[in-house]
């Protein structure tokens, strides 16, 4: 008895020893963590405030006490450095590589130059290209090189550089090759200038000389260095260099040299978090200085935090349902046109998306070049069920469809398609919601199996109606509901695909501008009122930012950080 | 020890084992190569369209897909494909155009060094927790019910949680990334833990460590329950024992008993669990990645995807099962060097 008494004492004994190492360890360890994170949150705040933020940020660790002083020396300092939480994921500085949506290509927007600015109101204004001139039938474009412009390295960019970046821009599997596909040759007749021959004419070879992947690289680099390493140590003529780049992070320090001007920020960092809740913590940490794309929840939280502001800027992403006619439910027109009636748009957008969003009646929002202030189409429940009684349905005979949307790709996009699908439920259109992805939508865009209706958010930057109403509703586009039908040889029930092809034709066509854009106005407007497409609202981007960082941000959904400043 | 283990090694080698280990692995790629080639092409979603802009015309389209030769036969697709990887090929990303095999080195540091990272913090607390809970049925219930909450909640939740309480309000760990923004690592290995230490650069290294700890933990509270569980189970087994008796008999120490005579036996099922364990996270961290901004393959295979980039789901997936088939070697050498009853055969 007495062995096992001393056994089980020294058991005991060791057990709660054993313990407490253990413990002092684990604490001991946290607390060191505690105990430095602590100051390193500090530091950060410092490193964001002060101009010195190598010297703080070893004083900090080592003696916190010198923080104070120093955030007390530096607080008036201006910040030189603007880290933004950004919500894509960057992996390859490539301009060319692949296609994306518009604030996607910001950080490429910051390193390069396009041929073309946009300003504000989606007009194409000189850029490197301080000049174009159509030629005769509009199958030629002169294009005048600014003077002056200088790359990262230092050298001049010449005409060369321009056309270069064009017969690069248009070689597979760049990925708006098929678009750049249509000039023919590219010449360059002088150092500042460089004509272009199309294969036929296009009216928004223009606009998109300041879209998309419409940038300027230097030819002597990119020919020394190839593609895939250019797209890690890119060299362009915009107002930042890189810095450094590795993934998740981009670093990126003012280019002194720029054209237009330095940029006011000395730094900027694209910092990937592409978790939305993250973003919200980020700027509320203090970690980030800027972010976008939030929930709507947080966007309202954190704009009522002391020291973040909120800004809520309409983009040109129009919100959209894409009804193909190749079944007999939309095939009616009389259905088609009830599914639009019955639809309240302003309550959906004060309701789900909390007036953060625009109602928009054609494809063409506010800004567009083909947007017609003087088109309503009405919320009216009456005329639907009206409309639908004269094809036999009614709320208790209703028409059966099915209704494929996104879930969390865009803004509570399957809200969205919740409510409408109660609103219709009112007038007598039974809809099934069925969730699918993006990719599966544009398979089955282009495979004839689409639902009776799909809701899609269709961007245009350009304002060019080539790339809303053109691109959306033509018959001959590949991005059209029309595609499908003619591939799968289906049937139109509408009877509309020869009329909707005579209608817009003349968007593509037209070489007179000011006839495109009435043409353009017109079929945006003969789309709706035909049922081939329901505009339903004009997205907004939600941006959060310190309070002293002052930007505008941009219609086109770019973030800009040259326009930025504390 | 080190030499037994190269001993092990050795005689792994020169057996027979090996030969049909390596079959079997030829085996699994196989399989792999023809489930990843073909599940992206069964389910809808065409890359191409994916990959244009608007304003293209459906011959570009035609010329594209020739260019990734997608407008061939699926069974010449494939070939072409198997004969890239049979000359160490990944491929080429349809949507980046850069090399699947740079891609995935540029971003398997980060996740490797999560998960491995999560394996140290969950071997370590499951191994204590599990040899404690079952030798004090006291401590046991409440480990217990730490573990049934440990197992309940996802990763991602708690990844969630941890975000906001401690980064958001109480501020004491970053919210995203590997380090803070003007830390500067020199890549030796691309751990930033090791290459900081190596590099003497300690700030760095606790810097890394603070970004590191909160993915880890939310990946490694699940495991260390698993852990912690296998090894209460086969510990009480272990204690069962006949030798235990005698060795108690014999009056060692009960410490002696727990820990050296108990406790490497009990292993090894936790080995095989954190062998599995480690392949498993390093596809299933993605989630817990997207939320700390942590810039590792997570994201990368997301993306891919979502943009159905053929040849980079494809390329992940089967360095993911080399490096499953790799890791459960080295697993069945390591139980013959823990129990050197365990033979090769």
């Amino acid at each position: 008895m007495n062995v096992m008494a001393d056994k089980s004492t020294r058991r005991n004994f060791l057990s709660t020893v054993g313990v407490g190492v253990a413990s002092a360890v684990i604490f001991g360890v946290g607390g060191y963590f505690l105990g430095s994170s602590g100051s390193r949150i500090i530091e950060r705040t410092v490193t964001q405030a002060a101009q010195t933020a190598t010297v703080t940020r070893t004083q900090t660790v080592t003696q916190p006490t010198t923080v104070i002083t120093t955030v007390t020396e530096t607080a008036a300092a201006r910040p030189t450095r603007l880290v933004i939480a950004w919500p894509f994921e960057i992996v390859t500085l490539n301009p060319y590589r692949f296609s994306r949506n518009i604030p996607v290509e910001s950080p490429m927007a910051t390193i390069y130059d396009r041929f073309l600015s946009q300003t504000r109101d989606l007009l194409q204004v000189p850029g490197v290209v301080e000049s174009w001139e159509w030629g005769a039938e509009k199958t030629s474009l002169d294009l005048r090189v600014r003077k002056g412009i200088k790359f990262h390295d230092g050298t001049e960019l010449t005409a060369e550089d321009v056309a270069f970046s064009l017969a690069t821009m248009k070689t597979p599997p760049n990925a708006y090759a098929g678009v750049w596909g249509v000039i023919s040759d590219i010449q360059v007749v002088n150092p500042s200038l460089v004509r272009l021959t199309l294969s036929r004419f296009d009216p928004s070879i223009i606009a998109w000389m300041g879209f998309l992947d419409a940038f300027v690289v230097p030819k002597h680099v990119w020919e020394r260095v190839g593609p895939d390493e250019f797209g890690k140590n890119p060299v362009g003529s915009g107002p930042y260099k890189v810095k450094s780049y590795r993934p998740g992070i981009l670093e990126l320090e003012r280019f002194d040299d720029y054209w237009r001007g330095a940029a006011a920020i000395k730094e900027v960092v694209f910092k990937e978090v592409l978790d939305p809740r993250s973003r919200a913590v980020e700027v509320e940490a203090g970690t980030s200085d800027y972010t976008l794309e939030v929930d709507i929840n947080d966007f309202q939280r954190l704009s009522s935090l002391q020291g973040l502001k909120g800004v809520s800027q309409l983009v040109t992403d129009v919100a959209i349902l894409m009804i193909p006619t190749y079944y007999p439910e939309t095939g009616d027109e009389n259905v088609r046109l009830a599914m639009h009636y019955a639809i309240d748009k302003e309550a959906i957008i004060n309701n789900i998306l909390r007036g953060h969003a625009r109602v928009v009646h054609t494809t063409e929002a506010p800004g567009y070049r083909a947007y017609d202030p003087d088109f309503k189409f009405p919320y009216d429940p009456a005329k639907a069920a009206e409309l639908l009684s004269k094809s036999g349905y009614s709320k208790s005979n209703p028409v059966k469809i099915t209704v494929a949307t996104f879930k969390g790709s865009f803004p509570r996009d399957y809200e969205v398609m919740q409510a409408i699908v109660a609103m219709w439920a009112e007038v007598g259109i039974e809809a099934q919601l069925e969730v699918i992805t993006i990719a599966q939508h544009f398979e089955m865009r282009n495979t004839g199996k689409m639902k009776h209706a799909h809701f899609y958010v269709w961007s245009n930057a350009t304002g060019d109606p080539i790339n809303s109403v053109g691109h959306s509703q033509w018959p001959n586009s590949p991005f059209s509901t029309w595609r499908g039908l003619k591939a799968a040889n289906l049937t139109d029930y509408s009877g509309l695909m020869n009329q909707a092809t005579e209608v817009i034709n003349p968007v593509f066509l037209e070489k007179d501008e000011e006839k495109r854009i009435a043409a353009a106005r017109q079929a945006a407007r003969w789309v709706v009122e035909k049922g081939l497409v329901i505009p339903l609202y004009q997205l907004a981007q939600l941006h959060i930012m310190k309070r002293d960082v002052k930007y505008d941000p941009w219609p086109q959904g770019w973030v800009l950080p040259y326009y930025m400043s504390y | 020890m080190g030499s037994t283990l190269l001993h092990e090694l050795l005689m792994a080698i020169t057996s027979y084992y090996l030969f049909k280990r390596i079959l079997q692995m030829a085996a699994a790629l196989l399989g792999t190569s023809l489930v990843a080639f073909l599940i992206f092409r069964i389910i809808p979603g065409d890359p191409v369209s994916l990959m244009v802009g608007p304003g293209v015309t459906e011959e570009y389209i035609a010329q594209l897909k020739a260019y990734f030769k997608l407008d061939q036969p699926l069974i010449i697709q494939y070939l072409y494909w198997v004969a890239d990887l049979l000359s160490l090929n990944l491929g080429t990303s349809f949507r980046y155009g850069s090399s699947v095999s740079s891609l995935i080195f540029e971003r398997l540091p980060a996740t490797v060094e999560l998960v491995l990272f999560t394996l140290m913090i969950a071997v370590f607390f499951g191994v204590i927790t599990g040899v404690v809970a079952a030798v004090r049925q006291r401590v046991n219930t409440v480990i217990q019910a730490l573990t049934i909450s440990g197992l309940a909640i996802p990763h991602f939740l708690w990844a969630i949680i941890f975000v906001i309480f401690f980064a958001a309000i109480l501020k004491m760990f970053p919210a995203s990334g590997r380090v803070d923004i003007g830390v500067n690592i020199q890549t030796v290995t691309g751990f930033y833990l090791i290459d900081a230490l190596i590099t003497g650069n300690i700030d760095g290294f606790f810097n890394a460590l603070q970004h590191i700890t909160l993915p880890a933990i939310s990946l490694a509270i699940g495991m260390t329950a698993f852990i912690q569980r296998t090894l209460r189970s086969s510990m009480l087994e272990v204690l069962r024992e006949d030798y235990i008796l005698t060795d108690r008999m014999k009056g060692h120490s009960e410490l002696y008993i727990i820990f050296v005579r108990s406790l490497k036996n009990a292993l090894m099922p936790v080995i095989t669990l954190t062998g599995v364990q480690f392949t498993f996270l390093l596809g299933g961290s993605a989630i817990v990645e997207r939320i700390f901004g942590w810039p590792g393959m997570g994201n990368l295979l997301f993306t891919a995807v979502q943009y159905r980039d053929y040849t980079l789901v494809q390329g992940i997936l089967m360095f993911y099962t080399f490096i499953t088939i790799t890791v459960n070697f080295l697993v069945d050498i390591l139980y013959t060097y823990i129990n050197p009853k365990v033979e090769f055969k």
